[in-house]
């Protein structure tokens, strides 16, 4: 696990974006060319730059169909990008890029294993020690409150356990990068609630380098350290926000002016960009 | 293969819940109710129900029988098919052993290549495109109608019923795998990827584990289809077997006899039939079997 820092505070994490990108885009866009012959091709992202520092939470917040999971997938290295390059830790990304951890929208639990074995087959199909691997996945499982459900089947939890599982899975092989796609998206609001709480003190403990995609601007403002927020297709950044708001940030602090003072800003930005048509 | 059956926590196992540490979970986020429990008393005495089915089946038969004096040739009571079987037991048990042998490998090798089959056309465009659709046009001849072809290429020996039973089998086998393989989310192979998976991990990992309910059902289907295929290929030509004595007591206008080796044949087959389902607990989590046959019960 990383090393813990004494204090997470907003000026340190800017100044290890300048020292030290963990995540670099540099004109990355991505355009699917038609299969038909006289097709238009489709651009779903336009050259867009972004750094995200190592430790940093970064959320990226966009109405469905704006590029932002397209946007995961190319720094995952799960799809090629069109133009421009990106790397991770100064390893240009080229093909599936292996150092990170990711969850998705569904859980994709395999419903034949236990929940124990679910988290290890991350360290099966990398081939990672077994005894080491159970004994740290027993530890997540217990960190997200599920000891004790270790030999459950999958269909034997509720939707927010299973979430909480494919989170463990992602971090069992501890790496420095953690990329999330709508991961709430699916659970009802209450359970959402408790895995964002959750999630923010997990997070804490390790503060390792998450991108969190979601269409929940409440969320983006309360997770995150800078919300990217995005344009309509094709996507681009319309602009990112610096939350200065303490951590651990409780549920309260949603009712605060500072807070609305951001997601006012997103909804501006909504506005501006015709996403939300104005009243 | 990827998937153990191991003893984990039974979902009929009462007390499973209660004895977990309750400050582990969270408000709001209890497990989903266990409908095993309920079930649990009434379930050994369910099992009897098929039985009783059939007895009261049985009896209705013999009644109707007797109350309207149906002829034995139109319709032999129950207690005569019995009485007949019962007096012709040996012929009956030297019949049932070249059919059962029939059925049982005609079903193997068509259990063997249906999956294999089903693989190779779906991870090879190749085999799509050329061996598929030449494989699909050969279900569509009547097997029954060419029987005879068989047997002139094969002889009248074991090798033709075999073949018959198999060629009859093996398709609902391979396109079931298919369909498992290729009922995987997108998002389940990305996942796979970026754990830096290769296309054999993937397979053993998650594909084919992921398939196995297709494929078992498949096999279901097929087991049946491989009774029906040994008993036509006997009919075809034979010289012993229940499908050949069956064809041969018809002729003799000996009903009973042709009911005695219907009911053996359905005997056997319903045998065989639940032999493949237990074979799954082989390979998937008994639970999840139970789960998947409610699925099943619905449609």
């Amino acid at each position: 696990m990383d090393v813990l820092r004494p204090s997470p505070s907003g000026v340190v994490a800017a100044e290890i974006t300048i020292a030290e990108p963990m995540v670099r885009l540099r004109g990355v866009s991505k355009v699917y060319r038609s299969l038909r012959r006289n097709g238009t091709d489709v651009e779903a992202l336009r050259p867009l730059d972004l750094n995200i520092a190592r430790g940093e939470f970064v959320t990226i917040v966009g109405p469905s169909g704006c590029g932002k999971s397209t946007l995961l997938s190319l720094i995952a290295g799960l799809s090629p990008y069109t133009t421009g390059e990106i790397d991770i830790g100064g390893r240009p990304v080229a093909g599936p890029y292996t150092d990170l951890g990711i969850v998705f929208q569904k859980d994709l639990l395999l419903s034949w294993r236990t929940i124990l074995d679910n988290v290890l087959i991350q360290a099966e199909v990398r081939g990672l020690d077994r005894r080491k691997a159970a004994a740290r996945a027993a530890e997540l499982l217990a960190l997200v409150g599920l000891s004790g459900f270790e030999q459950f089947l999958p269909h034997e939890l509720s939707g927010g356990m299973r979430q909480r599982v494919a989170i463990c899975r992602a971090l069992l092989h501890n790496p420095p990068l953690l990329l999330m796609d709508e991961p709430f998206a699916a659970l009802d609001a209450i359970t959402r609630d408790q895995l964002t709480l959750d999630f923010q003190r997990f997070w804490q403990r390790d503060r390792r380098t998450v991108v969190f995609i979601t269409h929940n601007l409440v969320e983006a403002v309360f997770l995150g350290d800078r919300v990217i927020v995005m344009t309509p297709r094709p996507g681009g950044i319309a602009e990112i926000l610096d939350i200065d708001l303490a951590r651990p940030r409780n549920l309260a602090v949603r009712d605060t002016p500072d807070f609305a003072r951001y997601t006012r800003r997103i909804h501006d930005l909504f506005i501006e960009t015709g996403i939300i048509k104005a009243e | 293969m990827s998937t153990r059956t191991r003893n984990h926590a039974d979902a009929g196992h009462p007390g499973a819940i209660e004895g977990k540490p309750a400050g582990g979970l969270d408000k709001g986020e209890a497990p989903p109710m266990r409908r095993t429990r309920r079930r649990g008393a009434g379930r050994g005495f369910r099992r009897f129900y098929s039985v009783i089915a059939t007895i009261v089946v049985l009896l209705i038969w013999e009644g109707g029988v007797r109350l309207f004096a149906v002829p034995a040739l139109i319709l032999p009571a129950p207690s005569v098919v019995f009485a007949t079987l019962w007096e012709r037991r040996d012929l009956y048990i030297a019949f049932s052993v070249p059919t059962t042998i029939e059925i049982v490998i005609g079903f193997f090798v068509a259990a063997v290549a249906g999956i294999l089959l089903g693989i190779l056309v779906s991870f090879s465009s190749f085999a799509r495109s050329t061996f598929y659709p030449m494989l699909i046009s050969s279900q569509l001849i009547p097997k029954v109608a060419i029987a005879p072809v068989f047997v002139i290429w094969f002889g009248t020996g074991l090798e033709s019923k075999v073949f018959i039973a198999f060629l009859i089998a093996f398709f609902p086998i391979m396109i079931s795998t298919m369909v498992g393989l290729q009922a995987i989310e997108t998002d389940m192979v990305k996942l796979f990827k970026s754990m830096g998976a290769s296309s054999t991990t993937t397979f053993i990992k998650l594909r084919l584990p992921a398939a196995l309910p297709n494929i078992f059902a498949g096999m279901k289907i097929g087991m049946t289809l491989a009774v029906v295929g040994a008993i036509v290929a006997e009919f075809v030509a034979a010289d012993r077997g229940l499908g050949y004595y069956l064809l041969y007591a018809n002729g003799q206008l000996d009903s009973p006899g042709v009911f005695g080796a219907i009911m053996l044949l359905t005997v056997i087959g319903v045998i065989l039939y639940y032999l493949v389902e237990w074979s799954q607990h082989l390979f998937m989590p008994s639970a999840l079997i139970r789960a998947a046959d409610l699925t099943q019960a619905t449609m």
